[in-house]
């Protein structure tokens, strides 16, 4: 069925609502001993209410069942449980919302527990709480959700290992996928890598990349609209009824968009920085991405950047990472690649050696298995040790004082050539800045207005990935290290913006094989967003939530609040 | 569209995830766990790294989730028995053990006060007991007591029957099987802590006063058997100086050959548990191969290398041994830094023992392929075989629960029978 012919069957399923009550008196939990119940039951006698019961437990099963039945048998369809607070026992006393309309009367927690019992003013608050419960639901209405015509499509924006698997798995669940890719090609950093770690047990030995067929499958995938160099310049709306403009090629065009993942992916640590290291200043001080890309270019011969064949090489780890200075966090990928760039160095010339320098070699879970391969490996040096100094050797290779070693003193080795073990930054994080000068909350700059109670200042956020046409901003927020998770170990997918998931390392740092898994699960949160919104309800954490607001304008005194609150700019 | 449902074996935070997650998407959940409970090993942690915040909260909204939507069932004490089938229609036929304990049942409490027999507290990993007929745990979904029959008299003593005011109790509840079909199935079947005795030279056994981290976690719940006083086992002395001995039987190629991924972790965690409730006079002493604490993790690190009343050191224990005067214990390290071999001693010292996949020793029904250590390969495994947290490799709670989210989405794709990726 369409949705539209949905909408209107559903519209005509609702009929008039006559309205039965039943009162439900609990007498348990010391209701029953504080109070007079049968004055309680007058109450609703006097409303000429047929179904009034008591029971000694309400919650329990069988007392739960007299109000099943009394739905069932005698046609209520207005419940009021005079019990314990609106808060507990949400389970016991649920029903259909589109059916039935509850009323919870709180005479446990807010009047028996709190007041004298057997009092004549804890019968009144008794008597009055019950009064207004009743005109209450005198008023109350099932619930009538706003059900709008809403897009079943996946918006995803980056064409990485992590976006590619997004939208190869939204397609394979059966929804239509528009992917926004700002390079001409496809494949993100996984495409301009050598080799890749191991993605399968028994986790021990590099392997080709995969990238090849995931980019063939996408772009064979009738499912999926495919738009490389483009960006998104415009985001409207909100779940279900996104406007996304994307600009390509000059153009522009806005599709109709249900729900968004991010899969912007990393960029290395700006190595400029890291001159104390030999960046810069040495010729023959490479990154990890450079060596990567440099061994890709040179089919897997070793070669400095002057052109020769490096046979001794050494791997410094955390450069700039674990450093307040730099990268205060841990990339967690560049301990297990300078093991794979130390494989290619032994792989390249039986007698060629490669010595990685660490503080921790953090290899966790089934990685171990490779980080035992390499530790078997007789050409792989391993030591761990602190930086003193770095020189430029003869013949261009560079020497490296260490401390902190397993031997207790201060060695000296020289090497062909360095790789800097640099970090990942998300790119939430706009060219240019650096993580250690975001503002808070939202990146962007600080804007001070002088006004007659002093000044104020303010975050304004910069437009860069999603350009949201929210008052909010336009970007999502971020917690630390502009990673926009918002609450990264019970429920890691959410972010603050309802709508948008975040997938692969724009979330935070991890391999391809991570990303790609990370893909699955935000594609799941995508599509569970579309199922929700579809049948009016709010997702998590307010999930199943049919309320929303009706604004009353006779009586709005313009405060403009909501529209400051409103993520979605429903009143601006 | 009414998509035929996924069954996920094991109701841990992976497992409930992965329910409740394909279920706000549509899809019928049935939740398969083998114990009176739902939750599994993270219920009994007192708090998550690295935020330090207690885990039945993020718990208590999955189970909300799961009360709140009719499309999640959920069976406890329940255990697979067989699979048939394939992607699209698998027949699986759980037996439901009985709990002798019905829904009626309030959780009052007044039959445990008249049952005369006690049995050794699971949960608290033998440390207290409970009686016959318990409450797993004060928090515990669904909030029901439970006879264990092995302890219980039978039908001759009968006396939490009478003490029951709500008819919840019957003795004869006998064994149930169900059939379920289902298109997917999802092992979130998680892990037991590995079993410390198996470590040759650290003595866990024959010494009082060295306890595992999951017996640490325990102690320092406020629920726990000590009250949430880290105390020594042997003379219930207040510990104020603490060791944890990094890898107890991880990355070793006689015991666990992987790591086990959360261990540092815990480790860092728990020193602040003792930090915490002795601020001035408490140490703590880590000693490690590697400190594993990656991506945002390294600040949870750098908080404890800040506390000059916590002492990381670079290591790996030789050798543990029994001050038989005192209860202390004394550690013997192999300090790869150079000072060569030194002995320290400790009040008391907690081996950071790591997980073991449940299914390597109690494989459930059904065709899944194991990896070498024992872990789900469920790319090796059939179509519509999915497995999430660490029954799929060693991962903390937030990577337990991507894995989950992804396990849902390979469940809707199994249902709808779309083209697979
Ligand atoms: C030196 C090095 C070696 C590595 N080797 C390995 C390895 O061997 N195995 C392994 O598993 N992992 C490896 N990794 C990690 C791996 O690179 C990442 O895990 C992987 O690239 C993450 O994929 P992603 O899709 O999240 O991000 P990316 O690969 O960064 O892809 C993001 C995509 O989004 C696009 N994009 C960015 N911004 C926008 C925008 N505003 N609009 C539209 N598109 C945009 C980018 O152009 C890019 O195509 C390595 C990392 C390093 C540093
Ligand atoms: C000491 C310690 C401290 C830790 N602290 C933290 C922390 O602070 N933060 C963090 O993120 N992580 C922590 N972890 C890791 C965390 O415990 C795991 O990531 C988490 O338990 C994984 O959840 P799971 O659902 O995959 O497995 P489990 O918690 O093991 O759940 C599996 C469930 O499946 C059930 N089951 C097993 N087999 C069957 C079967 N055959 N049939 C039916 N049911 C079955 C089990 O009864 C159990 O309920 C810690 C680990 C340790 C060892
Ligand atoms: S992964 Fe290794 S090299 Fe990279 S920051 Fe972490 S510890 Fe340092
Ligand atoms: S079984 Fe009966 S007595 Fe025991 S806790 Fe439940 S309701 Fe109370
Ligand atoms: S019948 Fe069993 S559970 Fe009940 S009181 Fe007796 S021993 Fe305890
Ligand atoms: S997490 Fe740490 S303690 Fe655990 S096995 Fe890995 S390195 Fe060892």
């Amino acid at each position: 069925m369409s949705e539209e012919a949905k909408n209107e069957a559903a519209a005509e399923e609702k009929e008039e609502f006559t309205q039965k009550i039943g009162l439900y008196i609990c007498t348990g939990c010391e209701i029953g001993d504080a109070l007079d119940i049968d004055a309680l039951k007058k109450i609703g006698e006097i409303k000429k209410l047929e179904n009034i019961k008591t029971h000694e437990f309400l919650c329990s099963q069988d007392g739960a069942q007299i109000i099943k039945d009394d739905i069932n048998n005698e046609g209520v369809n207005s419940i009021v449980v005079a019990a314990c607070s609106m808060r507990v026992n949400t389970d016991v006393f649920s029903y259909d919302p589109l059916k039935y309309v509850t009323e919870r009367v709180n005479l446990r927690e807010q009047v028996v527990w709190t007041h004298e019992p057997g009092d004549e003013d804890t019968q009144m608050l008794a008597e009055d709480q019950l009064r207004i419960g009743l005109a209450r639901i005198a008023k109350a209405e099932p619930m009538d959700p706003e059900i709008e015509p809403i897009t079943r499509s996946v918006l995803v924006i980056g064409g990485g290992v992590a976006g590619l698997t997004s939208a190869l798995e939204s397609a394979g669940a059966g929804y239509d996928v528009v992917l926004v890719e700002k390079e001409a090609e496809l494949g993100g950093w996984s495409r301009k890598m050598h080799k890749m770690l191991p993605a399968k047990p028994p986790f021990d030995n590099i392997g080709p990349s995969d990238i090849g067929e995931k980019i063939s499958a996408v772009e064979g995938n009738d499912r999926i609209k495919v738009m490389t160099g483009a960006a998104v310049t415009k985001t409207e709306g909100a779940p279900g009824l996104y406007k996304v403009t994307i600009s390509r090629n000059g153009g522009e065009e806005t599709v109709d968009i249900g729900s968004i993942i991010m899969a912007t992916g990393w960029r290395p640590y700006d190595a400029g920085n890291l001159e104390h290291l030999g960046y810069g200043k040495f010729k023959n001080v490479v990154t990890n991405v450079e060596m990567e890309e440099m061994v890709a270019a040179n089919d897997g011969k070793i070669l400095r950047p002057d052109g020769s064949v490096a046979k001794k090489v050494a791997f410094l780890q955390c450069a700039g990472s674990r450093d307040p200075e730099h990268l205060p966090y841990c990339s967690s990928v560049c301990c297990l690649t300078s093991l794979k760039q130390a494989t290619y160095v032994t792989e390249s010339d039986a007698d060629a050696e490669a010595y990685i320098i660490y503080k921790d070699m953090r290899t966790p879970g089934l990685y171990e298995n490779y980080y035992e391969a390499a530790q078997d490996n007789p050409g792989v040096m391993l030591t761990k040790g602190e930086i003193v100094s770095i020189e430029e050797g003869a013949d261009g290779g560079v020497s490296i004082e260490i401390d902190h070693t397993m031997l207790g003193e201060k060695v000296r080795f020289d090497a062909d050539m360095l790789v800097l073990a640099t970090g990942m930054v998300t790119n939430m994080v706009p060219e240019g800045r650096t993580i250690n000068d975001l503002t808070p909350d939202y990146i962007g700059q600080w804007k001070e207005t002088e006004t007659p109670d002093g000044i104020i200042k303010e975050v304004i956020a910069d437009p860069h990935i999603l350009n949201l046409e929210y008052r909010q901003g336009p970007e999502m927020p971020y917690l630390s290290y502009g990673f926009p998770d918002s609450h990264f170990v019970c429920f890691p997918y959410e972010t603050r913006r309802t709508g948008i998931y975040a997938a692969g390392t724009v979330r935070a740092p991890m391999t391809a094989m991570q990303s790609a898994s990370d893909a699955g699960g935000a594609a799941l949160k995508a599509i569970q967003c579309l199922e929700l919104t579809s049948e009016g309800k709010a997702v998590h954490p307010r999930v199943g939530d049919m309320t929303y607001p009706e604004i009353n304008f006779t009586n709005c005194t313009q405060c403009r609040r909501c529209t400051v609150e409103c993520p979605f700019g429903t009143l601006d | 569209m009414a998509d035929k449902g996924v069954l996920v074996v094991g109701g841990g935070i992976s497992g409930t995830t992965a329910a409740v997650e394909a279920a706000e998407a549509g899809l019928e959940s049935v939740i398969v766990e083998k114990n009176p409970y739902l939750g599994g090993r993270v219920a009994q942690l007192y708090r998550y790294f690295p935020k330090l915040c207690p885990p039945y909260c993020g718990l208590e909204i999955n189970f909300r989730r799961v009360k709140n939507n009719p499309r999640v069932t959920q069976y406890t004490l329940a255990e697979v028995e067989s699979v048939s089938g394939s992607v699209g229609d698998f027949n699986v036929t759980v037996k439901l053990n009985p709990r002798y304990v019905n829904e009626k049942c309030t959780a009052c409490g007044d039959c445990a006060k008249v049952c005369p027999v006690e049995r050794p507290n699971d949960f608290n990993y033998g440390l207290d007991t409970t009686k016959a007929i318990y409450l797993p745990h004060d928090l515990a979904f669904p909030m029901r007591y439970v006879v264990d029959m092995n302890a219980c008299k039978g039908e001759s003593c009968g006396e939490c029957v009478k003490a029951c005011k709500y008819d919840a109790i019957d003795l004869g509840m006998q064994a149930e099987t169900k059939e379920i079909n289902a298109a997917s199935i999802v092992y979130a079947t998680g892990w037991k802590p590995y079993d410390a005795a198996r470590i040759e030279n650290l003595n866990a056994d024959s010494i009082d006063n060295v306890i595992t981290n999951v017996v640490m976690e325990r102690m320092a719940a406020p629920n726990g058997p000590t009250g949430g006083k880290i105390v020594r086992p042997s003379d219930g002395k207040e510990v104020k100086k603490i060791a944890f001995a990094q890898c107890a039987g991880s990355r070793d190629r006689n015991n666990l050959e992987y790591c086990s991924a959360v261990c540092c972790m815990a480790s860092l965690k728990q020193a602040t548990y003792l930090r915490e409730k002795s601020p001035e006079d408490s140490e703590a002493t880590i000693f490690y191969i590697d400190l594993r604490a990656p991506g945002k993790y390294e600040d949870f690190l750098r908080k404890l290398e800040d506390d000059e009343k916590v002492t990381l050191r670079k290591g790996k224990v030789a050798k543990i041994e029994e001050d038989s005067a005192t209860g202390d214990v004394i550690v013997t390290l192999e300090d790869v830094l150079g000072d060569g071999k030194m002995t320290e001693t400790f009040d008391m010292v907690v081996l950071a023992t790591g997980m073991e996949p449940s299914v390597a020793s109690d494989k459930p029904a059904g065709d899944v392929a194991l990896e070498e250590h024992g872990f789900i390969d469920a790319d090796a495994s059939p179509d519509g075989i999915f497995a999430a947290g660490v029954a799929r490799r060693p991962n903390d709670v937030a990577e337990s629960v991507q894995g989950a989210t992804g396990a849902a989405l390979k469940s809707l794709q199994s249902a709808r029978e779309v083209s697979n990726v």
